[in-house]
């Protein structure tokens, strides 16, 4: 696994999304409790909208453009417009680094 | 061989020239000279050409149809006098095949009537392919593609 | 102008009310108004489209109902839908393509994106940025979908009525129209084969009487004549069904008699005797639906549905304003035509639509009349051909029976 640096831990707080660029692929980092995450963050369905500028509530985030809904822990659309779930990135934390491995998609 | 293809192009200019000059001087049956017997002629709306559907505003296949076009317009058919000037621009020859030239063009096709400015009928493209008979160009097939999304009032006189 | 604010109330039918129609009703805005709520928008079916034109998931077309825009469609799932082409946000049109396949229609002022069934699928912001702004909480994305519009299909031919509370579309067609109906539009599937559009600078009412005027089919239309394919000496079955509201014509017609002249066809002025076809084919039907029968109807208000040798065809009228509308020509076959009957169909088109060799003349003399009634909305035009009543249905050509029925239905509706 190449794992690849991505953002410093106290970035990443609760209730909160950090959008990140790495190898020009957009990633999404939320922490919930004691899990960390990371999954796509282009809304699949149209107009290449960033999903961290949406609302983050009950583990989902959702869109702001058309309110689709993707599970932040496996990506999976959960309602809404899009037909497709947005990748999930194998994600670590160490010495208050966070790091995503980019080849690994799930 | 940039000499033959500029006089290519000239001699497509010289036939359109003509076509558009023998039809605003109401002379229909020379304009049906110069379509082979065998020839399709079409006036169709983009909206049709662009989806490929087949139907068109005027769709004739031969020249007998066109013939028959020219005798409804001259001995049958009611309609207001009206005068028809075709400008035609950016003629270009897109290629060769099948002892064919493709070639295109643009025209706008304005007319006059009493009691009213002039109005422009059509917009559009010619859509063309010519064949050499004893040594004249002819068109074996002209497709009149308008951009125009109505046709005002009625199309009475070919494009 | 003076004459625009007069209100049609002020307006009064001429005594002898069936027999003579006053000019005023082709240039009165506030008349066109009224006309649009009572039979376009009111307890009406109107034509939309062929289900054909709409063929896979995600297709769509835009279409009218009058002077409202409208759109057909078809659904992830394959159903179609007749919905108002209309924001539920702010009334923007949502689409503006003629034609095409989408996912979803996106609405290009804020971007409220639907599914093709008019439901809402979400719009920007709803929640707001940064904690600000953004729809109040009781916001329900399900309380705002574009209008769907009660529809009706039958034989490949899809209708919508923006009334919930009108007859079912058999009923509103009744059995004469419909047995016409079935007879081309049986639930063949059929093949679109274009377009033509027509902008005629008439009020819309010239256009359902020219319809309803076999009158003049054998005097104005001299290549009909002419040419042997309307004759006056055959019978033309005719009548209004429905109280008036609708029309049907019907008649026999052989390729073998086109061309031939007999007395009666020579009593035509407008005859030039002698002259002949060189490419009869236009001519010569295929006998495909094997009753040698040509027969159109006006299904009341929106459209004339034609089958005139192998035409098919439906006239949409589509009324602009007072003094305009658009005729546009759907032209159609069947999916399984073969080579032979498929260039027949374009062949014989050169008939009809905006450059037909017998409509060219509707367009031009209804053009020039709209001007005529435009200047004297005083005149009073007569219809007396054929007699002061209504001796429907008819089985010839010289009379005004149609008209005077159609005027008998129109003022009933419009309380004139």
């Amino acid at each position: 696994m190449r794992w690849i640096e991505i953002a410093i831990s106290e970035d990443v707080v609760n209730d909160d999304a950090v959008a990140r660029v790495a190898e020009g692929i957009c990633v999404a980092l939320y922490r919930q409790g004691s899990d960390l995450c990371a999954i796509g963050n282009i809304c699949p369905h149209q107009g290449n909208v960033l999903l961290s500028t949406g609302w983050l509530e009950d583990g989902a985030i959702e869109c702001p453009l058309h309110q689709a809904r993707f599970d932040i822990r496996t990506g999976k659309c959960l309602s809404g417009p899009s037909e497709e779930d947005v990748p999930v990135y194998p994600v670590k934390e160490e010495d208050g680094r966070i790091y995503v491995c980019l080849d690994a998609v799930t | 061989m940039p000499n033959a293809e500029a006089q290519l192009r000239g001699e497509v200019r010289d036939l359109y020239d003509e076509y558009a000059a023998r039809l605003d001087n109401f002379e229909l049956e020379n304009w049906a000279g110069m379509f082979t017997d065998d020839a399709l002629y079409v006036v169709t709306s983009r909206e049709n050409f662009d989806r490929g559907l087949a139907h068109g505003t005027i769709w004739c296949e031969g020249r007998a149809m066109l013939n028959d076009r020219i005798l409804a317009i001259r001995k049958a058919l009611i309609y207001e006098d009206r005068y028809l000037r075709h400008f035609v621009s950016g003629i270009r020859v897109i290629g060769q095949s099948d002892g064919l030239i493709e070639s295109q063009a643009n025209f706008m096709v304005v007319e006059s009537m009493i009691d009213a400015k002039p109005e422009i009928v059509m917009l559009g493209r010619y859509v063309d392919k010519l064949k050499r008979t004893d040594g004249n160009l002819m068109f074996r097939e002209r497709q009149c593609v308008f951009d125009n999304h109505w046709l005002t009032r009625a199309l009475v006189l070919p494009i | 102008m003076a004459e625009d604010q007069r209100t049609p109330s002020n307006k009064v039918w001429p005594e002898d009310r069936m027999t003579r129609l006053p000019a005023w009703i082709y240039s009165d805005p506030a008349l066109f108004e009224r006309e649009m709520e009572q039979f376009f928008f009111g307890k009406t079916w109107n034509y939309i489209g062929l289900e054909c034109e709409v063929p896979t998931p995600g297709s769509f077309k835009r279409s009218w109902i009058g002077t409202k825009q409208v759109l057909l469609t078809r659904d992830k799932d394959g159903e179609i839908h007749v919905l108002e082409n209309r924001c539920a946000h702010r009334g923007t049109p949502v689409c503006w393509k003629q034609a095409g396949n989408a996912k979803s229609l996106t609405c290009p002022y804020h971007q409220w994106t639907y599914n093709l069934d008019g439901s809402l699928q979400g719009l920007p912001f709803l929640r707001g940025t940064m904690g600000k702004g953004g729809m109040p909480k009781d916001f329900d994305r399900k309380d705002h979908k574009m209008r769907k519009l009660r529809m009706a299909r039958r034989g490949g031919v899809v209708w919508a009525s923006f009334r919930d509370d009108g007859p079912d579309f058999a009923t509103y067609c009744g059995p004469e129209i419909l047995k016409l109906y079935d007879r081309h539009c049986s639930g063949k599937p059929l093949r679109l084969l274009g377009y033509s559009r027509q902008l005629l600078p008439i009020n819309w009412k010239l256009y359902i009487e020219n319809l309803r005027d076999p009158y003049h089919a054998t005097i104005l239309h001299a290549f009909f004549v002419t040419f042997g394919l309307f004759r006056a000496d055959v019978t033309l079955h005719t009548d209004s069904p429905e109280g008036g509201r609708h029309e049907l014509a019907s008649t026999q017609y052989s390729g073998d008699t086109a061309n031939q002249q007999n007395e009666a066809t020579q009593q035509m002025s407008n005859l030039k005797a002698g002259m002949k076809l060189e490419d009869m084919s236009i001519v010569k039907p295929i006998d495909e639906l094997k009753d040698g029968a040509l027969a159109n109807f006006n299904l009341f208000p929106s459209v004339h549905v034609q089958q005139h040798a192998n035409i098919f065809s439906m006239r949409h009228i589509i009324p602009k304003d007072v003094n305009s509308m658009e005729l546009a020509w759907t032209q159609f076959g069947y999916a399984d035509d073969d080579e032979t009957l498929h260039k027949a169909r374009l062949k014989q088109a050169n008939l009809i639509g905006p450059a037909g060799l017998v409509s060219i003349e509707d367009g031009e003399v209804l053009a020039v009349l709209q001007t005529g009634v435009k200047a004297y909305p005083e005149g009073i035009q007569v219809l007396e051909m054929g007699g002061k009543g209504i001796n429907l249905p008819s089985d010839h050509y010289i009379h005004e029976d149609l008209l005077r029925a159609f005027y008998d239905f129109y003022r009933r509706e419009m309380g004139l």
